[in-house]
């Protein structure tokens, strides 16, 4: 009897060690860790929807232009990356870009407009089949006028194809490395013109970076960068308190006051473009009625909210869009204001109130459901009978596309951080992603004519008027701004977090 | 004996093929657009319609199903919707941190719950034994996520003894598999304790203690067979859950395994993975269980004679 | 001393004492569970439902103290109200789910174990299994699926989710007891396997089982936690201990009273089943000594045990 377990245990340790394979690594000089919540999907621009994706991406590729993020002003714009000049025709309707010169792709092809032209045909090529499509929906065709001189011809005027260059799925591909390779190898054999190139890549464990040595733009400090997936929010920050990783992204806000109460560490504070809402369903009544939306939105103290629910990991929001996204505006928050609310519901003719549905996700947006359930309440303060539908996440997505569903208003947020894709995403009548239902006619005439213009100043004062009309029209009720924690290492420097929730450690080092 | 395994291991194939047909159907009609949650927000509504198709969504029914057993029977079990790599690739990555833990955690178990289970049945009645009962009454109680939370924090946060997460090497494995352990070997002791108590009582253990026989060699021989068969049950029943159901100490300590893939696979429809990890899983656990009668029948002979 | 021989006296010694347990100690976790049931039927005479469901943001995650003795939740609600009232539909659930996992998984076992060989035992323990490997979180999705997002769903689920094990233990323990004498002998005399199985196999069975099922309770609220992001069960506000239990998880280090209050609670309930049932166990089993005794006396003298090993 006594042998059984003696084997038993030599083979459940030799199963362990032989299934643990490379046994524990050694770390090299100037390496930088990541941990993220979760695993990089795929590496191929035209494909790449998740955070950890395009943080990789944005250090392996190189865009015509990169979002720059200016905490004082709370803005973001883009800045060149690759471009060296750029001329907009009168008509709005030519544009032609110049290229730095002497770039080369990691695997030694030089990047020129030959291989721009290529990485955004890929995006439109139906047989790529790229998601991304809309980004640049308006262009006609793509001209090359030099080795560095690139020509755009879009069908209408699109003045926001600047800004929309510089997502992170116009990154330029080597044409050589991605025509050779299927379709889905390119995203796991990424050849971009970056600081750094894919070293290895297993998956759920880590994605490693290595210099680039073909890169000639600024070096970065850190040989190595190392991604960590760690789903468990409280895992990343035992990881980063033990020294297993220089940067957690995603620290919950429970344990902020833990890490900051340790000299080695500190959080950062990252207003992101990331707003939370209730949609209300404009095809129900009485969400059709302004009067009705604004009450609620009345009714709702955030500040509360943020503070006591989301425990500090959120901002009241100041208008449509958060801090971060491109033309925004800041109009002052909606004030809580219960009793202002239920005289607005009287006069829509709701003295008792209404009931209605409200949908929730669960295990999305972090504390989704608590979110949920504080507004109910606050709903019910001034007469509106919410009964709450929680959602797992799956289905949720397929429900609330359905026009005819059932909820009243249902919990979503948009995290887009250019106006136009935006605003028109949301709010433009019978766009097929509108899921709220949603049609102003003035709205749809600013959004049209701001995409048309070429003039900085009128597009400005365009978006202005369109957030101060959705701000007042109230299609939704607005909720919450996120703000992402992310933990890092003292000693650590230089490490860029932006808005749109990316990292960035082009100009990171350590002690 | 032979004859009773061969029969289980045909009728296995032949209960996995219905098993994983039906959850082909059943995925199928639960609410959720594969193509809608890869694709991820800011996805154009015609380019998310591109992308079913090109996942080959839109296709009758039959012939989906067709194409996916055929490439069962061929070794190929299709390619995941959501990373594209390979879902014969992505199991073979996740089945062996999978297996390792569960095999280390079950055996440890085990080892630990029928060893205690037997000397709690021995003192039974008295205060140590209510002691040892509540204890693991309670550590059967407590969530895994509460146990691996605080053992990843003292032992991996504060401590240092041990890596926080991830797997590259059996360290990695330790405080995983010691959560596991505190839940699983909780209940094993419960169970073992039980049957232990009952076959003490027995003229049988009476009888060998009557004819003088030591009390290391009674358990050993006497006892120990009859509460290893129920022990075996379990263990065997708790090994082929785990394999795929151990997300919350795999999500807890990042190890890829496959109940983390199972529950990816889940949340974004991702059905030629969810199918491969499926008929993986009901394999895994259908073959363990056989080989637990095999080792239930090698440890009391009298099963071998199996009735007809 | 602890030897075996101790505890085989011990068990057999007859008496008034040995026959209704060491003193009323094991009965008294009786009445615990007895509190928890009460609480669960009386919860509107013990708190208004409106304090386990009133939101109030100011008093959020207030740890225990005058007024308050349990603190209060995330959303300022009373935990003990919550407590409480969530003591009906987890206890509710929860027994339907496992006591009906339970029931089919026995009867399946114990009569796949007494079959044991058999075209049924193979067909049935070769399901069982499958089923159990099944990942729970898709078992639920399906379930919600074909029964709706409902309480009776979550019943569903947790049924499926424990019956493979039950199942399994239960044949496990038909085999070891079947090659038994009085079975053998029942067998012989020609008794129905429904008999059987009720008369002679369920009793003995039940040593092994008792002890599982009382954990499995525990175990179906850790399932009803973890199903909770399907939106099964009772939809919020309504308490509930296995959603109190998942949301407790993100506050464990600042506010763990949010984790302790349920989880003492669900901890305490199984130690009181547990312990009950040991209590149960005993004092059948010393009756049962006796009753060994007397039913086969021609079996007594000489036997050496039923094996060879």
């Amino acid at each position: 009897m006594r042998k059984w377990w003696i084997w038993g245990t030599v083979v459940a340790v030799l199963v362990g060690l032989g299934v643990s394979g490379a046994g524990w690594p050694a770390p090299a000089p100037r390496v930088l860790r990541v941990a993220e919540a979760t695993d990089v999907v795929t590496l191929d621009p035209a494909f790449a929807a998740d955070r950890p994706s395009h943080s990789v991406i944005g250090h392996i590729y190189e865009r015509l232009m990169r979002y720059e993020y200016d905490p004082r002003s709370g803005g973001i714009r883009p800045v060149p990356e690759l471009l060296r000049r750029l001329e907009v025709s009168a008509d709005g309707r030519t544009w032609t870009f110049w290229i730095q010169p002497g770039r080369v792709f990691s695997d030694g092809n030089p990047v020129d407009a030959v291989a721009v032209k290529y990485s955004l045909e890929r995006i439109l090529a139906p047989a790529i089949g790229s998601p991304y499509r809309p980004l640049l929906e308006p262009v006609q065709r793509i001209e090359v006028g030099g080795p560095d001189q690139l020509r755009i011809f879009t069908r209408e005027p699109y003045s926001s194809l600047g800004e929309n260059l510089a997502a992170y799925q116009t990154a330029v591909v080597s044409p050589r490395a991605a025509g050779r390779l299927p379709l889905r190898e390119f995203g796991r054999r990424p050849v971009g013109s970056g600081p750094y190139v894919l070293d290895e890549w297993l998956p759920g464990q880590q994605v490693v970076l290595a210099r680039n040595p073909e890169f000639s733009g600024r070096r970065p400090w850190a040989d190595r960068i190392v991604f960590r997936p760690i789903p468990e929010a409280a895992a990343r920050v035992v990881a980063l308190e033990a020294g297993d990783v220089d940067v957690a992204m995603r620290v919950p806000a429970e344990a902020v006051r833990r890490l900051e109460g340790r000299a080695e560490f500190e959080v950062l504070r990252v207003p992101t473009t990331f707003q939370i809402s209730f949609e209300f369903n404009h095809r129900r009544k009485p969400f059709d009625d302004p009067r009705v939306r604004r009450a609620l939105n009345l009714a709702v103290d955030r500040r509360a909210i943020v503070e006591r629910v989301l425990l500090g990991a959120g901002k009241v929001p100041t208008g449509p869009a958060p801090e971060g996204v491109t033309y925004r505006v800041a109009l002052g928050e909606y004030r809580y204001d219960p009793e202002e609310a239920r005289r607005l519901l009287a006069e829509a003719g709701y003295p008792q109130g209404f009931s209605t549905v409200l949908w929730t996700p669960a295990a999305r947006y972090g504390k989704d459901r608590e979110v949920a359930q504080a507004v109910q309440a606050y709903l019910g303060e001034v007469g509106v009978r919410a009964e709450i539908r929680v959602w797992e996440w799956g289905a949720y997505v397929s429900a609330i596309a359905r026009p005819e569903k059932e909820a009243g208003l249902y919990l979503l947020g948009v995290s887009i951080p250019t106006a136009d894709w935006r605003f028109y995403r949301n709010f433009r009548s019978d766009a097929p992603t509108n899921y709220s239902g949603y049609r102003s006619p003035e709205v749809d005439r600013l959004l049209d004519e701001a995409r048309a213009t070429t003039q900085e100043a009128r597009k400005q004062e365009l978006y202005a008027r369109v957030q101060r009309v959705l701000w007042s029209d109230a299609p939704y009720l607005f909720l919450y701004d996120q703000v992402l924690l992310v933990g890092v290492r003292r000693g650590v420097s230089g490490v860029k977090v932006l808005p749109i929730e990316t990292v960035e450690l082009h100009a990171a080092r350590a002690q | 004996m032979f004859r009773f395994v061969v029969r289980r291991l045909v009728l296995a194939t032949a209960l996995v093929c219905v098993v994983v047909v039906l959850v082909f159907f059943a995925l199928r009609v639960v609410p959720g657009d594969p193509a809608r949650l890869v694709a991820g927000e800011g996805a154009g509504e015609q380019e998310v319609r591109a992308v079913r198709g090109a996942m080959g969504l839109d296709d009758p029914l039959p012939v989906q199903l067709v194409r996916f057993l055929a490439g069962v029977v061929a070794g190929d079990l299709g390619t995941s919707l959501r990373s594209g790599r390979a879902v014969r690739e992505e199991i073979a990555r996740a089945f062996p941190v999978s297996l390792s833990l569960v095999a280390s955690g079950m055996f440890l178990s085990g080892a630990v719950g029928v060893t205690g289970g037997m000397l709690a049945a021995v003192v039974a009645g008295s205060r140590s034994d209510r002691l040892l009962t509540g204890a693991a009454a309670v550590a059967a109680s407590v969530p895994a996520f509460l146990t691996g939370t605080l053992l990843l924090v003292w032992f991996a946060g504060k401590l240092r003894w041990f890596p926080a997460g991830g797997f590259q090497s059996v360290w990695h494995l330790a405080l995983p598999v010691a959560t596991l352990v505190v839940s699983e070997g909780a209940v094993i002791l419960r169970v073992a304790r039980g049957a232990a108590a009952e076959v003490v009582c027995s003229e049988y253990v009476r009888t060998a203690v009557a004819k003088g026989l030591g009390s290391v060699r009674v358990l050993s021989r006497h006892v120990l067979p009859n509460v290893l068969v129920p022990v075996l049950a379990l263990w065997v029943a708790d090994f082929g859950r785990l394999l795929g159901g151990a997300v919350v100490i795999e999500s807890l300590f990042a190890l890829p395994g496959m109940g983390y893939l199972a529950v990816e696979a889940v949340r974004y429809r991702d059905y030629p993975l969810l199918q491969g990890v499926v008929l993986t899983l009901c394999a895994s656990a259908v073959m363990a269980g056989a080989v637990g009668d095999l080792v239930a029948g090698l440890v009391d002979p009298r099963l071998q004679r199996g009735d007809g | 001393m602890v030897t075996v021989e101790a505890a085989v006296n011990r068990r057999t010694r007859g008496g008034t004492l040995a026959r209704f347990g060491a003193g009323l100690g094991g009965w008294a976790w009786g009445l615990v569970v007895l509190v928890y049931l009460g609480a669960a039927v009386m919860a509107p005479l013990l708190a208004p439902y409106e304090q386990a469901v009133r939101v109030d943001l100011r008093r959020a995650l207030e740890p225990p103290g005058p007024g308050e003795w349990l603190g209060r939740d995330e959303l300022g609600r009373s935990m003990a109200a919550r407590l409480i009232w969530g003591a009906r539909s987890t206890l509710t659930v929860v027994t339907l789910g496992v006591g009906a996992g339970g029931v089919v998984g026995v009867a399946l076992g114990m009569v796949s174990g007494l079959h044991h060989g058999g075209r049924f035992d193979a067909a049935a323990t070769t399901l069982v299994d499958a089923i159990l490997a099944l990942p729970r979180l898709l078992v639920a999705l399906l379930v919600v699926g074909l029964v709706g997002q409902s309480t009776q769903a979550l019943v569903v689920a947790v049924g499926v989710a424990s019956f493979p094990s039950f199942a399994r233990l239960a044949r496990g323990a038909t085999l070891a007891v079947r090659q038994r004498e009085f079975i053998v002998a029942a067998v012989a005399l020609g008794a129905t396997s429904v008999r059987i199985l009720i008369r002679h196999v369920l009793p003995n069975v039940l040593d092994v089982l008792l002890p599982y099922t009382s954990l499995s309770l525990s175990t179906g609220i850790l399932v009803v936690a973890a199903l909770g992001f399907l939106g099964l069960g009772p939809p919020p506000p309504a308490p509930e201990w296995g959603s109190m239990l998942s949301s407790a998880r993100s506050y464990l280090w600042e506010h763990p009273h949010l984790l302790v209050v349920p989880g003492c609670a669900v901890a305490v309930l199984t130690v009181s089943l547990s312990l009950l049932s040991d209590q149960f166990a005993g004092t059948r089993s010393r009756g049962k000594a006796v009753w060994i005794r007397l039913a086969k006396p021609e079996t007594n003298s000489g036997r050496r045990g039923g094996t060879d090993a």
